[in-house]
Formats: C-alpha cells, structure tokens, sequence
C-alpha cells in the first residue's frame, strides 16, 4: 500500500501472517469442533466430558475411530437432499425476487425527481428499525386468511415488493452512475424502463450481486418463516430441518454437527469465492 | 443461485493461473453433476403406504427414540383396516408454538403429543378436545377408576379431560453403586432421611487439592417436586388452589439452599456445569462416575441402557425429611392430546387408545415399554409385557412405586402454569444462590405470583 | 471517481436523500407536463415497495398497536382491554424492568466492542497479499455457524473446569468465573459471542475501506505521515459513515436480540434473569404464557425505544460522521 523498503515489508509480511494465524484461532474453534464432533460416536462423546480436572485436552478433539457414517445417517435422517432442493427453490426465487423487485425500486428513488421522493425514502429507511416482532402475528392472520398457510407463498412473495436495505444500497449505487448516458438515451426518446432495463442494470452488476448474495444468505439461513408457515415435512427447508435432531430428553449431537457441516459447506465456498465481488458491490466503487 | 456463484467464481478464477483453473474447473462440474443427480433423484420418505384414511401424528422423539415411535406406529397401522396413522417429528422447543400457529393455519395435525406443562394454557384456549367425548361410557368409567391418578389428573383441565399419558415423566435419585460399596454403604439401604442423604453425599464427594470438586456425591434439584416430601408443594389439587409460602415449602427450600451450602453452591455450579449435563448437550455425568447421587428423570434408564448396559445403578425416590412424606413425586412428561379442529378425531382416538392403554392394556404394555415410558395403569403396569420390562430394568420399579402411592401428583392445573413453574425456578436459583433467603425467596415468589394472578383476572382470562 | 467519495455509501436519511435528486441534474424538461410525467413514472417504480409496505408493514403495524391494547391468547379473538397491557407493564411487571435493564446493559458493553473488533479486523484484513481470500473467510465464518453449534461450542469453551477459557486463566493462577451459570457473569458471556461474532460487520467495514481514495495515503505519505497518523486522520473519519451505520444497525439488533439468549438459557433467560433480554421475555410473554396483547405492546415500546435511541444517534451524528467534502 506505501512504499517502503523491501526489507521491512518483507518482516512486516511475516508479522502480518503470523497475526492473522494466531487470531483466526478463535474464528475456527467452532469448526473444529464441528467436525470433530461429527465423526465421533456416541461412547466418544460421553467421555469427553470426564471425571477429571485435567479435562480440556486437544487430544480429546481427535476421533478415536473416526466415524464416517454419520453423515451417510444425517442426510437419510432429516431427507437432506429434499431439504436442500427445497432450499434451492425458496434461495432462487427470493434472490430473483428481491433483487429484482429492490433494482426497479431503487432506479424510482436514484434516477427519478418526483413529488416526495425523499419522504418515501426516509420512510422505507425507518422501516429498517422496525423490530419483526412487532408485525408478526398480524402477518401470519393475513397469510392465513389468504389461505397461504402450508405454501411457499409466505416465504417467496414478500420477496417481490423490495427490500429496504437492497433498495438503499441500490439507490446509492444508481446515483453514482454518470447521468450522461441516460440525458441522451432521453434524447432519443428512450424511455425510463428502458433505460433502466439497458443501461442501468447492466452497469450495475457487481451491486447487483452484492444483494443477490445477502439475499441467498438471508433466504438459506431463514428458520423464522419456515417455522413459521410450513406444516409438511416434506417442505421443509435445511435451516428448519436441522432441527430434527433437536428431541425431547434427546439430542443426536454427531448426526446434527454432521447434518451442520453439509449445511454450511455451501455457503463458506460461496462466500471464499464470491467475497471480493461482495465487498465491492458493497463499496460503491462502481462506475466502472 | 447457480448464476450468482458463477459470476463470483469466475472472478475471481480468472485472476488466478491455468492449472488452478483447470482444476477448480473440473472440481466444480464434478461437484455439480454429483449434486444434480442427487437433487433430481431425491424422494421424501413417502409418508403412506395404504389408501386408507390418514391420521397425521405429531411427537417430540427424535433419534433413537424417533425409532421406538415408528415401531410403535407401525404395530398400530398393522392392526387397522380404517386408519393410518402417519408419524410426523416435530421439534421440541418450538413445538407448541407450531402447534398454535398450524390451528390457526388450518392444517392441524389430528394427534399430537404435547408437553403436560403447556396443556393447561393450549387447552384453555379452547384448541384441544375433551377426549371424554369421544369415549364410549364403558372407557369412560374405566378411565375414571384404573388410572393412576396422578396420571390422569395430569391431562386435565377444568375437570375435562384433555390429554392422556403416553410417556409421562417421574423423577428420583440415580445411585452409582460402585462408588457407594467403596465407602461401605448398601446402596440397597437408601438413607431413612433427607439430612442422612446429604451426610452420605457430603461422604461421597471428592475434592482435589485445590479444594475443586472432581466428584459431586449429591445433586438435588427441584423445589417443586422435593416439596411434597416435606408436606408442603406448591398446589393443593383437592382445593384447586396455590399453596406458596407455607411452612412446609419454606422448610424444603431451606434445607435444599442448606444442602447447596455445604457443597459450595459456586463450587457445585462450577463443576456441574463442566460436566455437559442437560438433556440437550449430549452426554449426562452419572455415567462416567462424575456424581455418585444425581436427581433425574425415568428417561436416563433407557440411556444408561444404551451408553453403558453393565453400569451398576440404583434409583432411590426422593428422600423425605424426618417425618416427611416418603414417595413424592410430581407427573410431567407427554401426553397424547386431539385438537379441536382434527378432521379424523375418532381414527386419533383409536391411536391413542391403542398407545395409552384405555383399551387393551396387555397391548399398550408393549408400546410403554418401547420406549421405557410410565405406565398410565395398574393394568399396563401389571401386564406380561411391563413386569417383564421390569425385571430386566428392576430399578424401574421405583418409579412404579411413586406412581402407586399417595403423594404423587399432577402439576397444577392453572392457566399460567409455564409461568408458575419459571417462577419457581427462579426462587430456587435466588435462594441456592444465596442472592435472597429462603424466606424471602418465597415471599417474592408468592408476591410476584399473586400479581400475576391479579393482572390476569384483571386482564379477564378465565382463571380460578 | 471524485464524487465516489463525496457518496458516503451508507448515508441513511437527512445530508444525501435527494434533497434535489439527481434528476435535478437533467433539467432539460422543466415544464408542468413533464414533471406529473415524472411524478408518474416515479411512483410506478417505486410501487412495489409502496405496495409491499402498506400490505406487510403499515397494516400489520397498525393491527398490532391495535392488538396491544387487547387480552388476545391468539386462539380466541382479541378483546379491548383499553391500556391495561401498558399499565401492567410499567407499573406491575418487575420482569419487563428486569429485561429493559439486561438489554441496555448488554447494547452499552457489546456494541462498542463489536464495533471497535470488527473495524480492527477491517483494517487488519484490508490489505493485498496472498491468501487473504482464506482469512477473510475465515473471520466470516462465526456469522454464518448454525447458532445450535455456535452456542454449543461456547458451553464448552466457558465451561468451568473444563473449559478453554478456564484453563488458561489457570496457567495465570487465575480462578476463572463459572460463566454461564453465573448472573453476574452470563452477560460478559455473551458479550464474549458477540466478540467472536464481530466479522460479520467486517465485511461492510471492508467495502467501506475500498471506498477511500487511494491519494489521500499518498499525500499523507509524502507528508510523512505514520500509519497511526494516517489511520487516525484519514481512514477513520473516511470510514464514520459505515460505523455509523453498523452503530445504528447494532443499537437496533441488540434490542431484538433472542437467538442466543434463548439457547444459552435453554428458553429461561437464567440464571436469575441475567439472560432475561427485552426481546426473549416478550417471546415468552407471548408464545410460552399466549398473551399475545401483552406482546404486541411490548413490541411497541420496545419500537418506541428504538426510535428514540436511533434519533439520539443521528443527532450525534454531527459531530463525529464526516461525508466527505
């Protein structure tokens, strides 16, 4: 980033590392144990609890034998791949939904002076504070009276009126794209949609993704509304599923860090691959 | 999705050099063919296998116990021409909330297995139905004279009948014999009194040399239930009413803060919960050795049956005070129950005589002993199947004995029971520790309770 | 590219909402027709929000404020009560004092942190060397755990005797506390999850990082700037936009925050209700004790508290957030 001697930023390199290392210690704990627990078996797991003060021990991390099969048991168990098509589905279709629903939103409030815009605006922020909790039960009578109980429709359709924080992050990305294209496509008697549709979104694509992302992240990790609308087991999505080792008096404590790992697999690739666009769509550093 | 990852993927391979992108490449559609084909081929596990009128049951069993369900369930689709009943798990903690909102949605299940200590709040709702409607007269009067009553007043609410036990609870002490032999006591000889009982305890703890605990001889627990040992309890079933701050309970919560005390309450904590030992983080102390006397519920046979078959254990009933109470107990657990609005109450019904044991006890006895579950009769409790049962799991028959005797009862049938119950947890924590006295502790506790019972009349919800 | 930086990227309400739009900037048709043209063509893009909000936030909020003044055990319909909900509720309910206390206290301890770690971590991990990509991932990771492992693994490494924590502390000759089954200590324990958690802000800290134009380093550079220097009189200030928005965000989350609460507790919001958050004792008020009238205004003041505390925050603003310029 500064230019200084090659000797020094070779040291600061190393410390650089070796920092980095140390601190991601705490970050991948969890994983470990993760997997850890999920290759035991149940004796395994009965006695790393111990009788002894010496307890924590890492050696305790390790399997003694590993065991494979609880994940072949995890994906029988909760129907893993239904649960994952499902998943699937729900993920594509608010991604589609709210992206798409959030650009055409976001192009009204960035590109288009109209009579109190700015009203509107300021209100779809405020509705970011707005705690869930508070619209729940009355959201759920009016699915219900819709007769939507047991559907998707719950968990897909508010999908397609925007969401704030998509719409913010648009509108603030729309405005930093050149006015000049746009003031001479006018000329030529292009229309709004069109200029939308041809040359705004195109433009508009690490942005685009960026919410995308959010949006497959929020739709995957979702246990609220499946909890909260599904009554079939066979709809049910991984968040939800995941439950299914959650018992009374019992808890299969292998299968569901096995069932957690297969869960999260997806998603941390995602993100390791997609993470460079998703900073930058975030960092409005479009305008390309 | 499939668009979003690639457009990130191919960003990010195209900085990157063309072997690693070769073999990502390959990676990735290796990955992807494997997991297409696992979509596109993947079945839910078909949920019918006849065409015969579908019965959806809702249960809180998970995992091996999941199992004992089916096998439960299969015996009955088995025995019908009529009905199937369909098995369906739904999670514990969010259970009753699901319950509600499928009611409300439309889509209930027909039978469900619930909670008893929600029962009494669903019920007075109005979701559930009173399941003596549905009996024939001759049920009726056998279900009012066999049962055991604690069982029986357990799925009752405001004189209705609104559950009816499949798997109730009971608790007791589990005894480590080994560790009891090693400083010469028969386990078979539980202490006469409680204060003997924490004598033995204070005798079976070990402490390393910084004075840390590194076995606990006695936990006790649970205020609610050790009450009625001392003549007190917090609810008189024969009035309907609360019973508080009386002598009796003030005496329990002293003696059990008293106990904490003499451990170390802090200490205790400390080493307890080093241990891993609620139902739901997986492993339970007792059977590696961590504590010698442990309070717990009826289901831990059933564990110790799988964890450690050979283990050499004994269950003790709760241990009375002098001149207290002997065989306290207090019926939780689960409890079949028919909402209002099931579409096939009578094919639930069936099912859930078939379980209980309404009808055919000699039958039932086989689906309480799937799972080792409490028995709702003398008749079940009494038939081939059970007594077999407990001759393989003698120590079992502790639990039988509660049940058979007079001082087991049903938690209170109030509106607001989760909230009674909370609070009394609560009271316990404060006193044990030592955040207020015993005696304060209660008196908050019959001050907060009554305010709430104030605010609900108030409020106009249809409490006593 | 100036004017990049000029947008502060997260920049809700006041300075930047179009004031005078960028449409403004057009200025071509300035006549009476076009400008109801505009008008309508505006509301048509932004009808989907317009439609969305007054069927699934102005409506429910409405039927809810009216449900907060009813006895409702959502079986049986909802019947009037006038404010005995509200009355209950501040004069009557030590818990709902209890869990307004927890949540305050935990929001004033957590969010600081969490903001001062995750713009740690940003700053640590806004550079270009190899394998970045893999660190960054990594610090993501917490966020996207399964809050059942997430919590688990924290009974563990907070166990007493056993646990991580503990057994450091002993190396030191320290007694560690007994963590989650102290009350006078569950609170720092999640504060300590929370901690962990911090990287899921680091992401947007990164995005806001990018967005500082690179010559402002290399001015302060030739002027001899050290990196404390610079990052104290460049980065920070750059960045006060998105930390002002992670606080907002923050302040937000901490009051509805369950999840955790809930499974630590085991649904209790023990020990001593020192787990007892704003948010889990209105879920249990709800859904375990089915008064949902009582929830519903719950709801509400806690709404109330969020707009007052989230208005004293862009109050401040002021002082502390710089956009640019």
């Amino acid at each position: 980033m500064t230019s200084n001697e090659s000797a020094i930023k070779q040291r600061q390199k190393v410390f650089l590392y070796a920092l980095l290392i140390i601190l991601s210690i705490p970050p991948l704990m969890p994983l470990i144990w993760m997997v850890s627990t999920s290759l035991k078996n149940d004796a395994q797991i009965y006695t790393t609890g111990g009788t002894s003060t010496s307890g924590f021990s890492l050696s305790s991390l390790w399997p003694k034998p590993f065991v494979w099969n609880n994940y072949p048991e995890a994906l029988e168990r909760m129907s893993f791949m239904v649960y994952l098509r499902n998943t699937l589905f729900i993920c594509f279709v608010t991604v589609l939904g709210s992206v798409g629903s959030s650009a055409v939103v976001a192009y009204g409030f960035g590109r288009i002076n109209f009579k109190f815009s700015s009203f509107w605006f300021a209100l779809m922020l405020a509705t970011m504070a707005l705690p869930g909790q508070v619209t729940m039960i009355p959201i759920f009578s009016l699915f219900r009276s819709l007769g939507w109980y047991g559907t998707y429709l719950p968990l897909l359709v508010p999908a397609f009126f925007g969401s704030p924080f998509f719409i913010f992050l648009l509108t603030q990305f729309f405005k930093t794209l050149p006015s000049e294209f746009a003031e001479s496509a006018k000329v030529d008697g292009a229309s709004d949609w069109t200029i939308f549709t041809r040359l705004i979104l195109p433009l508009s694509k690490p942005a685009l993704a960026t919410c995308a992302l959010f949006a497959f992240l929020g739709a995957w990790n979702d246990f609220l509304g499946p909890l909260l609308y599904l009554s079939d087991s066979r709809k049910y999505t991984l968040a939800y599923g995941l439950q299914q080792f959650v018992g009374n008096h019992y808890m299969n404590w292998m299968q569901l860090m096995a069932a957690s790992m297969m869960f999260i697999a997806p998603i941390v690739i995602l993100f390791f691959f997609a993470q460079k666009t998703f900073i930058q769509g975030i960092a409005t550093t479009g305008g390309k | 999705m499939d668009v979003e990852q690639g457009s990130g993927i191919g960003d990010q391979i195209s900085g990157q050099n063309s072997v690693g992108r070769t073999i990502s490449r390959v990676f990735l559609a290796i990955f992807l063919v494997c997991l297409g084909y696992g979509l596109i081929t993947a079945r839910a596990p078909s949920q019918t296998t006849t065409n015969r009128t579908k019965v959806i049951f809702w249960h809180r069993w998970s995992g091996y116990w999941e199992d004992v369900v089916k096998r439960i369930v299969g015996k009955f689709n088995a025995s019908q021409t009529d009905y199937e009943v369909v098995p369906l798990f739904v999670t514990g903690a969010g259970s009753d909330t699901k319950f509600m909102l499928s009611t409300l949605g439309g889509d209930p299940p027909d039978v469900m297995s619930m909670g008893s200590d929600s029962l009494p709040s669903i019920a007075s709702g109005g979701l559930l139905t009173d399941l003596e409607t549905l009996m024939t007269p001759a049920e009726r009067e056998y279900f009012h004279r066999v049962p055991y009553a604690a069982v029986r007043e357990s799925g009752q609410f405001d004189g209705k009948t609104y559950g009816i036990t499949i798997g109730a609870d009971l608790m007791g002490y589990y005894v480590n014999c080994a560790q009891l032999r090693e400083i010469g006591v028969d386990p078979d000889k539980p202490p006469k009194t409680f204060e003997e009982l924490v004598a033995l305890g204070e005798r079976l703890t070990r402490r390393d040399k910084e004075g840390h605990i590194v076995r606990l001889g006695l936990s006790v627990d649970d205020l609610a239930t050790q009450a009625i040992a001392w003549g007190g309890g917090f609810y008189d079933p024969k009035k309907g009413d609360l019973t508080i701050n009386t002598p009796e309970n003030l005496a329990c919560l002293t003696a059990l803060t008293a106990q904490k005390e003499k451990v170390g309450y802090k200490d205790a904590q400390r080493f307890w919960s080093s241990q891993n030992n609620g139902s739901s983080t997986g492993a339970w102390s007792f059977i590696p050795g961590g504590v010698s006397i442990t309070y717990d519920g009826q289901w831990r046979v059933d564990e110790i049956h799988r964890a450690k078959p050979d283990m050499d254990y004994r269950i003790w009933p709760i241990i009375p005070p002098a001149g207290g109470k002997p065989l306290a107990g207090l019926m939780g657990g689960n409890f079949m129950i028919i909402p209002t609005s099931s579409k096939q109450k009578k094919g639930a019904f069936e099912f859930l005589k078939f379980w209980s044991g309404v009808t055919h006890p000699e039958r039932a006895a086989e689906s309480f002993v799937a799972g080792g579950w409490i028995p709702l009769s003398p008749d079940v409790a009494n038939a081939p199947a059970y007594q077999k049962f407990l001759k393989e799991n003698p120590q079992f028959q502790t639990f039988i004995d509660i049940l058979a005797g007079p001082n087991c009862q049903s938690k209170p049938r109030i509106g607001y029971l989760q909230y009674y119950l909370d609070q009394i947890t609560n009271t316990q924590e404060a006193s044990f520790s030592n955040e207020k006295t015993p005696a304060v502790a209660l008196k908050d506790l019959e001050q907060t309770v009554n305010t709430e019972r104030r605010k609900r009349k108030e409020l106009g919800f249809d409490d006593k | 590219m100036v004017q990049i930086f000029q947008l502060p990227m997260f920049l809700p309400i006041p300075p930047l909402v179009c004031r005078h739009g960028p449409a403004g900037k057009i200025g071509v048709r300035r006549n009476m027709k076009s400008k109801f043209r505009d008008n309508l063509i505006g509301y048509l893009f932004i009808s989907p929000w317009l439609i969305g909000f007054l069927v699934f936030t102005l409506y429910p909020f409405c039927q809810s404020f009216y449900l907060s003044f009813t006895r409702y055990n959502i079986i049986q319909p909802p019947k009037f009560i006038g404010l005995a909900n509200y009355k209950m509720m501040f004069f009557d309910d030590p818990l709902f004092w209890a869990s307004l206390g927890v949540t305050i206290k935990y929001a004033l301890v957590a969010v600081p942190l969490v903001l001062v770690v995750g713009i740690g971590l940003a700053l640590l991990l806004n550079v270009n060397i190899k394998g970045i990509a893999i660190f960054r991932t990594i610090f993501y990771l917490p966020s996207i755990v399964p809050m059942v492992a997430t919590t688990s693994i924290f009974i563990w490494i907070l166990s007493p005797q056993v646990g991580l924590v503990n057994q450091i502390l002993a190396i030191f000759h320290i007694q560690g506390p007994i963590w989650l089954k102290d009350p006078h200590w569950t609170l720092w324990s999640l504060v300590f999850m929370a901690i962990w958690g911090a990287g899921g802000s680091m992401v947007i800290y990164l995005a806001g990082l990018k967005d500082i134009p690179q010559y402002l380093y290399e001015a302060a550079t030739l002027d001899g700037a050290s990196a404390i220097k610079k990052t104290q009189m460049i980065t920070l200030p750059m960045l006060s936009p998105v930390i002002f928005f992670n606080l907002v965000m923050g302040v937000i989350n901490t009051f509805q925050y369950f999840t955790q609460a809930f499974m630590i507790s085991d649904g209790t919001g023990g020990p001593s209700n020192s787990t007892l958050f704003y948010a889990l004792y209105m879920f249990q008020r709800s859904w375990k004790y089915l008064d949902m009238g009582y929830g519903s205004a719950m709801a509400w003041v806690l709404f109330i508290i969020i707009v007052a505390i989230t208005t004293v925050i862009f109050r401040s603003q002021k002082r502390w957030v710089h956009y640019g310029r």
